[in-house]
């Protein structure tokens, strides 16, 4: 038998699988974004090709893919819009562990989901620069004036994330090699970790893994998962097309633009308004603390389901106030 | 023991140097201490004793200032430039600095010069635009001679501060943009006559003299010594070409019903057709781009029809209808073809929406097919 007729044995074996009665689409969602994740890397991979990262060609490179590369317009609209997708789904999958309280005996599983979590952030972060307009360098530099603020480390973080204390081609292209040279082997490490104790610890369920059956097998399940993949991309593709990604202008250092950031940075814009910068960087750390530590801190389901609320609405009056203001 | 003699002379030697070059002045007159430290003088070793002679040796103020230690205190104004030229005439001493050594001549050729000569002391001197002590080099922002600055440094005196379109741009940021000096020169300081203001203008306007030196206004407006530029444009307070000059300077000299205002009209005419044009065929670029649709080849016509636009506005000064015309024709041809295509290129939004269709009619398909299989596994399961 040669390798690939084992593989496809092996595939088939598992799934014919029976899988859990409760199996039911809100499961299917960790698995969806695996699928926008391949999608980011595939048409990150195509813009790569087009891209100059550095501050003279930066902006002309963004502006050459979109105008005159063929079909480089809608390239850069799917990574655009997969990318909203993809932290959009990253948070309801992450939400739905909490509140299904699917975290309980998966306390290092859900440590990985979170800095996962956090590596989705940095993506997005580092990716925003590297279009070198008037709105990513001024939204990035706002938070490098936050980060100077910060006592003690402040300034190494600039060192080591921006390459010095200001925001020039030192910092775009270290975000570049964070951007395509780092996150992402990062990101496959902590997804194939995060897969390997799915498919070890199994999936939970209040009444015990796996107690019942209803019959269907994992490739009932993978079909529907393939239901959403193609209308996830469908969403995807219509989104880039009907509001291709703009361009607001080459950066310019001399002429400062007053910039709101991406609604999922919303939140931590709103507590810096809110309150001293430095105070707000800690706050913000402290919440992260917290979503590693829910495990532990919402042992009891009454507790856990209380301090989601409570997270939740202090999130989203952060992000108003964020966007109000 | 011979290494311990040596070390103790050296030690004396540069304790003897420091002290001759004590300046015990500023103790004193410790107002203008921040000035002097701050000026370029300071680093080059040019102390109070250059200008004011005097001991900086000693603390005692008669001995300090006597006569017999060369003290001349404060220059008369009329001694101020002749003081500052004995190092700044001199090709010896400014040589290592690349500093010029003919500003002194050209002062005296300057109207202020003149009038200074004459013993009128209320005309500028080197320390009214440099100052006396904090005399900071040009290129430093803070200078008093800094382009941005010395608009205001000459409106000391001269109530006629520069408020033009210049100015305007100076304020901006564009160093590069004219000043006073610009115009009436710098040491050499004088106003245009008549016949130079073209040249002063000219200096940077090249086009717009050369056209205007072939046109029919030249020749009369030399004979009746009208101001040529500033007749039409101002002198201090130029104001953005605007096509509404031809409303309103054309009648000062000329009839309403003249011929020469219809020429006018008619210049007027073909620039704002051209110009409107090619507004909006770059606002409609400007849209598409954002839309994120391949304009490239639309760009690149853009700039040449702008190109001819812009040489018609030097041209407009030699009233040369012909010319104009052909210029602006050229333009606003080439950019009413733009606008004709952008508009063509809603087709482009048309086409991906019509692939998209087809993309959305292929995803229903899989997703019907994927749910009749899951069905029939349903119902083999049953």
């Amino acid at each position: 038998m040669n390798a690939l007729a084992r593989v496809r044995e092996l595939l088939r074996a598992e799934l014919r699988q029976q899988a859990p009665y409760h199996l039911n689409l809100w499961h299917l969602l960790g698995g969806l974004t695996l699928f926008l994740l391949f999608l980011e890397i595939t048409t990150g991979i195509l813009l790569m090709v087009y891209y100059r990262p550095s501050a003279d060609e930066a902006y002309e490179s963004v502006f050459y893919i979109i105008n005159d590369v063929q079909l480089g317009w809608l390239i850069h609209g799917i990574h655009g819009w997969g990318a909203q997708l993809f932290i959009l789904l990253v948070l309801v999958h992450v939400l739905r562990v909490y509140f299904h309280e699917a975290y309980r005996e998966r306390e290092l599983n859900w440590v990985i989901g979170v800095v996962l979590l956090l590596v989705v952030g940095a993506f997005a972060f580092t990716g925003t620069l590297l279009v070198w307009d008037q709105k990513a360098f001024w939204g990035i530099d706002a938070v490098r004036r936050v980060i100077a603020d910060v006592p003690v480390v402040g300034k190494a973080i600039l060192y080591f994330l921006w390459g010095g204390t200001e925001l020039d081609a030192n910092a775009l292209l270290r975000f570049y090699v964070f951007h395509v040279g780092l996150l992402p082997w990062v990101a496959i490490g902590l997804v194939m970790a995060h897969l390997y104790l799915v498919s070890r610890q199994g999936i939970f369920h209040r009444s015990g893994v796996g107690a019942q059956t209803s019959g269907q097998t994992y490739g009932d399940v993978a079909l529907r998962g393939l239901l959403l993949v193609v209308l996830s991309f469908g969403i995807v593709l219509t989104l880039a097309v009907i509001f291709p990604v703009e361009l607001a202008g080459r950066a310019d250092p001399l002429v400062y633009q007053s910039v709101k950031p991406a609604w999922y940075f919303l939140p931590a814009y709103g507590l810096l308004k809110l309150v001293p910068k430095a105070a707000g960087v800690a706050l913000a750390s402290v919440g992260v603390l917290g979503l590693l530590a829910a495990p532990w801190l919402g042992r009891n389901s009454w507790v856990a389901w209380g301090l989601g609320m409570l997270g939740i609405a202090i999130i989203a009056l952060l992000a108003a106030y964020g966007w109000r203001w | 023991m011979f290494l311990l003699l040596a070390m103790v002379v050296l030690t004396l030697g540069v304790w003897a140097g420091a002290a001759q070059e004590q300046n015990s002045c500023l103790i004193c007159h410790s107002e203008i201490k921040v000035d002097y430290l701050e000026s370029v003088h300071t680093g080059f070793g040019v102390t109070c004793i250059d200008c004011h002679g005097g001991d900086p040796m000693t603390l005692e103020m008669q001995k300090a200032h006597a006569l017999e230690a060369f003290f001349r205190g404060t220059p008369q104004r009329t001694e101020i430039p002749e003081l500052c030229a004995s190092c700044h005439s001199d090709p010896v001493k400014m040589k290592p600095y690349g500093l010029r050594t003919d500003q002194y001549a050209e002062y005296q050729t300057s109207q202020h010069g003149k009038l200074l000569a004459q013993g009128d002391t209320r005309v500028a001197v080197c320390t009214d635009c440099h100052t006396a002590h904090r005399i900071l080099p040009a290129w430093e922002p803070r200078s008093t001679t800094h382009p941005e600055n010395i608009s205001q440094t000459c409106a000391q005196c001269h109530s006629q501060r520069d408020q033009s379109v210049h100015s305007a741009a100076l304020a901006q940021g564009n160093t590069k943009a004219p000043t006073c000096a610009t115009c009436h020169g710098v040491h050499g300081a004088a106003p245009p006559g008549v016949a130079d203001v073209s040249k002063a203008c000219g200096m940077c306007h090249i086009a717009e003299r050369t056209h205007f030196e072939a046109s029919p206004h030249k020749k009369p407006m030399d004979e009746q010594s009208i101001p040529e530029c500033v007749s039409c444009h101002g002198s201090h307070s130029i104001e953005p070409p605007d096509r509404k000059l031809f409303d309103m300077v054309c009648t000062r000299c000329h009839s309403a019903s003249s011929k020469e205002q219809l020429v006018g009209q008619k210049i007027k005419t073909l620039l704002v057709a051209a110009d409107e044009s090619l507004r909006e065929a770059t606002q409609l670029l400007e849209q598409a781009q954002q839309r994120a649709v391949d304009v490239s080849a639309y760009r690149s016509r853009l700039i040449e029809a702008r190109s001819y636009f812009l040489q018609a506005l030097p041209v407009q000064h030699s009233l040369d209808i012909v010319h104009i015309e052909e210029l602006t024709r050229r333009a606003k041809s080439i950019a009413d073809d733009v606008r004709g295509g952008l508009h063509s290129l809603q087709g482009v939004f048309t086409v991906r929406l019509l692939g998209l269709t087809l993309v959305w009619i292929f995803l229903l398909l899989v997703i019907v097919v994927i749910s009749l299989v899951l069905r029939e596994r349903q119902g083999e399961r049953l």
